[in-house]
Formats: C-alpha cells, sequence, structure tokens
C-alpha cells in the first residue's frame, strides 16, 4: 500500500512539475497550447529510444530530449506564435498533438502498442534505500526545479512583460519590446518541461506509448492547467492530483460498490468537464474585461 | 483505370463535403457573429443523431422522418441553451476561456452519451437499403444527401439570410458587432438564433453522416466536428460561402489522397499511417502557415 501511494505521488510530482511551465503557458502568457501532450511523448519516446537503443546514459539521453524538444519549438513555435492568435493558435497546436501521435503509432518502436524495457532512472542513494524512494527523491528534484524557475521568471521582469503581452501586444511594441521573443521564451519552457516529465516518467515507469500524445491526454493537461488556478505556482498540486489521483479513487470505489469499470472513464470525464467549465468561469470572472478585449 | 478511380474520389469528395457543409455553417455563423470558435459544435452533432436514434429507432418508435425533424429542433434548443447561459457569458469576459469552456461542455456532452447510450457502437436504421446507380459507385442516399445539403444552403443564405428582416440583423451582427449594437439590434435574440440554426444544422448532419455509416458512437462528433471545422479554416472562417467551398476542397483533398497513396507505389507506406485525420490536421497547418484566414477570407470591411 504504502509503494502505490509513493508510486502515486512520483507521478503527482512528474505532472505538476510539467503543469507549472503549462500555468505560465496559459495563464501569464494568455496562449492556449493543446500540444503539450505532442511535447510530453516526444520527450518520452526521444529519451527512451536513446537510453535503450543508443545505451546513452539517462541524465544524457534526458539533456539530449530538452535540445531535441527546443529545437521543434524554435522551429514550429516562429510561425506559429508570428502568424496565429487565440484559438487558431489553440488548434494548430491540437494538430501538432495529432500528427505526433499518429507518427508514434505508425513509425515509433513498437507502433501502437508502445516499448517497455526502458532503464530506469537511479541516483546514487539507490544501494541505501528502496527504488521507490529514490525515484520520488528524483521526481521531487525535477518539481522544484521547475518550480524555482517559474518563481524566479514571475519576480523578474521578464515576467512582468509577458503579462503586459497577454493584456496588450500593441502597447508592448510601442514600448520598443518584440511579444514574438517574448511568446517564444514562455513556449520553450513550458514545452521542456513538458518533454521532461515524459522523459523522467518513461524512465520511471520503465514504458512508453502513443497514447501520450492523444487528444484525451491533451484535454486531461488543460483540465489540470485551469485547476492549478492562475496565481500560486503551487497550484499545479491541486492539478496534478485530481489527475492522478481522483481517476484511482474513483475506480475504487467503483469496483468496490458495484464492480463495475466500463462507467468510471465517463464519470471521471464529465467530473473533469464540469471543473473545467466551473473553474473557468470562476477564474476568468476576475478578469478585467476592458483590458482583455 | 486511374481516371475512374479519380473521378470515384471526387464524388465521394463531394459527398463527404456535403455533410462537412452542414457543420462548417454552424462555425462560420457563430464566428462571424460573436468571434469564437465553438468547440462543442461537433458534439451537438452526436446529440442530433443520438435523439433522433431514441425518438425513432430506439425506443419510442416515431417514424423516421418526424424524428428527424424532432430530433433537429431538441438539438437546436440544446445548442441555443448552451449558446446563452454557458458561452456568451464567457466570451464577454475573456476569448481564450471561451475555447477552454467549449471544450468542457465537449466532454460532458460526449461523456454523458457515452453513459447513458454505452459507449460501443450501434447500428443506425441499418435496416434502410439503399440501391447503387449502375454507372456511378454512390447510392440513392449520397446523391439525397448531396441534394439536400445543397437545397438547404441555398435556402439558408437567398431565403433566410438575404431576404429576411432577421436574416439581415444577422448580417449587420457578422459585419460591424459595434455599430449593430449602437443601432439598437437585440443582439441577445440574434445570438439565440444563430446557436439555434447551427444546432439543427449539426443534427442534420450528424444524421446523414449516420445513414452514410449505418452506425454510430458518442465520438462521432469529435470527429467530424474537427474535421468540419478545418475545413472552415481552410475556407475562410469569416466567409460564409468560403466555409462551405473549404468544406468540399477538405472532401475532395481527403478522399484523393487516400486514393494516391493506394495507387502509387512509392506512397503505399503512407497509407499506413495516414488517416483521415491526419489528412486534415496535416492540411490546417499548411492553410495555417500560408493563409492563417482561410483562402476566401474576408476582410472586416469586406464581409456580407
Amino acid at each position: 500500500m504504502i509503494d502505490y501511494i509513493l508510486h502515486l505521488t512520483c507521478l503527482v510530482f512528474i505532472t505538476s512539475g510539467m503543469l507549472a511551465g503549462q500555468q505560465l503557458l496559459f495563464f501569464d502568457g494568455g496562449l492556449l497550447c493543446l500540444g503539450t501532450a505532442a511535447f510530453y511523448a516526444i520527450g518520452a519516446y526521444s529519451s527512451a529510444v536513446l537510453s535503450k537503443y543508443f545505451e546513452c546514459p539517462v541524465l544524457l539521453s534526458i539533456f539530449f530530449t530538452t535540445l531535441l524538444i527546443i529545437f521543434i519549438i524554435i522551429s514550429i513555435g516562429i510561425p506559429l506564435l508570428k502568424y496565429l492568435k487565440d484559438d487558431f493558435f489553440a488548434l494548430a497546436t491540437l494538430g501538432l498533438s495529432q500528427t505526433t501521435y499518429v507518427t508514434l503509432r505508425a513509425i515509433a518502436p513498437g507502433r501502437s502498442s508502445g516499448m517497455a524495457g526502458i532503464p530506469e532512472i537511479h541516483t546514487s542513494l539507490t544501494k541505501y534505500i528502496s527504488p521507490t524512494i529514490d525515484s520520488l527523491f528524483i521526481c521531487i528534484i525535477f518539481t522544484c526545479i521547475c518550480f524555482t524557475i517559474i518563481y524566479k521568471i514571475r519576480k523578474l521582469r521578464v515576467g512582468i512583460l509577458i503579462k503586459a503581452c497577454r493584456n496588450d501586444e500593441n502597447a508592448l511594441v510601442a514600448l520598443g519590446h518584440r511579444p514574438l521573443i517574448l511568446k517564444l521564451e514562455v513556449f520553450s519552457i513550458a514545452g521542456c518541461f513538458a518533454g521532461i516529465a515524459g522523459s523522467i516518467h518513461a524512465h520511471y515507469l520503465g514504458a512508453v506509448e502513443p497514447h501520450m500524445a492523444s487528444i484525451s491526454q491533451t484535454i486531461l493537461f488543460l483540465c489540470g492547467t485551469i485547476l492549478s488556478g492562475k496565481k500560486y505556482i503551487l497550484g499545479t498540486f491541486i492539478g496534478a492530483a485530481f489527475l492522478i489521483v481522483i481517476p484511482e479513487v474513483l475506480q475504487r470505489i467503483f469496483i468496490a460498490k458495484w464492480g463495475v469499470m466500463w462507467q468510471i472513464f465517463p464519470i471521471v470525464q464529465i467530473c473533469y468537464g464540469i471543473l473545467i467549465v466551473c473553474v473557468t468561469i470562476i477564474i476568468f470572472s476576475k478578469f478585467n474585461t476592458k483590458v482583455h478585449k | 483505370m486511374v481516371i475512374e478511380g479519380l473521378i470515384n474520389s471526387i464524388f465521394f469528395g463531394l459527398i463527404s463535403g456535403s455533410i462537412y457543409a452542414f457543420v462548417v455553417i454552424g462555425y462560420s455563423l457563430i464566428y462571424s457573429v460573436l468571434g469564437f470558435i465553438n468547440f462543442a459544435h461537433g458534439d451537438l452533432l452526436a446529440v442530433g443523431v443520438y435523439l433522433c436514434w431514441v425518438i425513432g429507432e430506439g425506443y419510442i418508435g416515431i417514424p423516421f422522418f418526424i424524428a428527424i425533424i424532432i430530433a433537429a429542433l431538441l438539438t437546436g434548443i440544446l445548442s441555443s441553451m448552451i449558446g446563452f447561459f454557458i458561452l456568451i457569458p464567457t466570451n464577454k469576459r475573456y476569448p481564450i476561456a471561451t475555447l477552454v469552456v467549449a471544450i468542457g461542455v465537449s466532454i460532458i456532452i460526449q461523456n454523458l452519451i457515452s453513459l447513458t447510450c454505452t459507449s460501443e457502437a450501434r447500428p443506425f436504421y441499418s435496416n434502410i437499403k439503399f440501391e447503387n446507380f449502375s454507372y456511378i459507385p454512390v447510392n440513392y442516399l449520397h446523391i439525397s444527401i448531396l441534394i439536400t445539403s445543397t437545397l438547404t444552403l441555398l435556402t439558408l443564405w437567398f431565403g433566410l439570410l438575404k431576404k429576411t428582416k432577421l436574416g439581415l440583423k444577422i448580417r449587420a451582427c457578422a459585419s460591424n458587432p459595434v455599430a449593430s449594437f449602437i443601432f439598437g439590434l437585440q443582439r441577445n435574440r440574434i445570438f439565440g438564433f444563430v446557436f439555434f440554426i447551427s444546432g439543427i444544422l449539426a443534427a442534420l448532419s450528424g444524421i446523414a453522416k449516420g445513414l452514410d455509416d449505418q452506425i454510430i458512437n458518442p465520438t462521432i462528433g469529435f470527429s467530424l466536428g474537427i474535421r468540419a471545422f478545418i475545413a472552415s479554416v481552410i475556407g475562410g472562417i469569416t466567409n460564409i460561402w468560403g466555409a462551405i467551398a473549404g468544406a468540399f476542397i477538405l472532401g475532395i483533398i481527403e478522399h484523393m489522397s487516400i486514393f494516391f497513396m493506394l495507387t502509387i507505389p512509392i506512397l503505399k507506406p503512407l497509407s499506413l499511417i495516414l488517416s483521415k485525420d491526419a489528412i486534415a490536421l496535416i492540411l490546417l497547418i499548411i492553410i495555417l502557415f500560408w493563409k492563417p484566414k482561410g483562402i476566401f477570407a474576408l476582410t472586416y470591411e469586406s464581409r456580407p
């Protein structure tokens, strides 16, 4: 039981690290990215392939994965952010997500069934403590790094500029700043966090599957981002807990009470849908209409 | 053989395009008048087809054509309610929030259908058989979908939007929302009507798709909705005729690319990778880079 709780905690930490980037992108940058699942899956697959087939050390493969994600973001992010805004940007990133999903299913190792036997990630402490606690330690370090970066960005001048860019791009241009660079920075940070989270997830579980880039996964991440709230970085724990813990709890309740499985997924999804609608309306009801219009 | 295959794919592309066209008008009308993308529009299509099945074949047993009318009207009312109580109030505050809320509504609708009618695919009026024409590979259903779609679009444009006072108001709202508000147009009534019409068209499209496949599932709307949205972006979401043209272009490109992938040996491996959805999404990305507002997009000043 303790191992199971520790396993869920690891997943919560990985997800909250990723959601910290999404929080910055969505609430501070005002960019709705539906391609998070794509970066997550690309991170997981590339790191898995590097460490399994090229026998690259795990940390080095995570580093190369980050470089790959940055390359992808710069190559597609510049035209996307230059020409598209709001809903159109969101839908283009949804296209990216779906394209990644289809590509992974068709040409990635293991095709639609995914890959297993990926080397696990461990520290030198693994000789003294159990592997699960060791993994938890790595997940905590990852989350702390993510939180520190986001916290620092928000405190620095660039954080204020990012918010200003969300509020009025034209005013920012008039003041001599370049909104494209700012947006690209936020997009890169969020994408890198998603990619690294995907890599750690792959090495922690030892398996990856194309479903990581699917639309349902994208919607789950969106749900987590909304539930994280706009103000506090620790809110990402709430978002991550909803994504990881609630389905598990509901599953246990259903099995214990009715012994049935098939209704769990739609009920969980309906709960997510209601939460998305309610929380979005509550959060954005406080936004100043005149400024954002 | 190749020419015959090409002609067939154009025929099937036109039929797919006519199904998309119903949905595309909904997207285009809502975007023109209200300025946001209704992501839940595709799921109203599933609501329409499931309502038709429940009222008709499934439980109550009402005749097919009456079931279509009732299902379309109920979907229109549901669409108005979603628009009125959820989407319009959110849109007044923050545009991106509307898209997120619409995604939430879409998830709720899709899973409510799964929960009430099970997530498995079920036959939809599979007892109705349509005879094939001898010289072209389409049946009477395909032709009737094409004709109904064309007639509906022409009636909607030349009858409702061009000739009636309400149509004039809708066009005024689409052309210049601020000026129409200053001139005292009751915008809420217009918004409600726009949502009602788009709901009806979504239901009709769902039923047409259900009859074509003779099988329905709760995600029927999501996939078709996304493809229809892509079609409207290709054509230009602010221009209804452009969006309709986009629907036909997407339908034809989908079928033709599948035909080329199956016939040309070098492209054959691609047929394993690319589904219809993937083709549409790749096309969307290309169009968004080339012409973000769509091929036939109108400028703010030249809207109808």
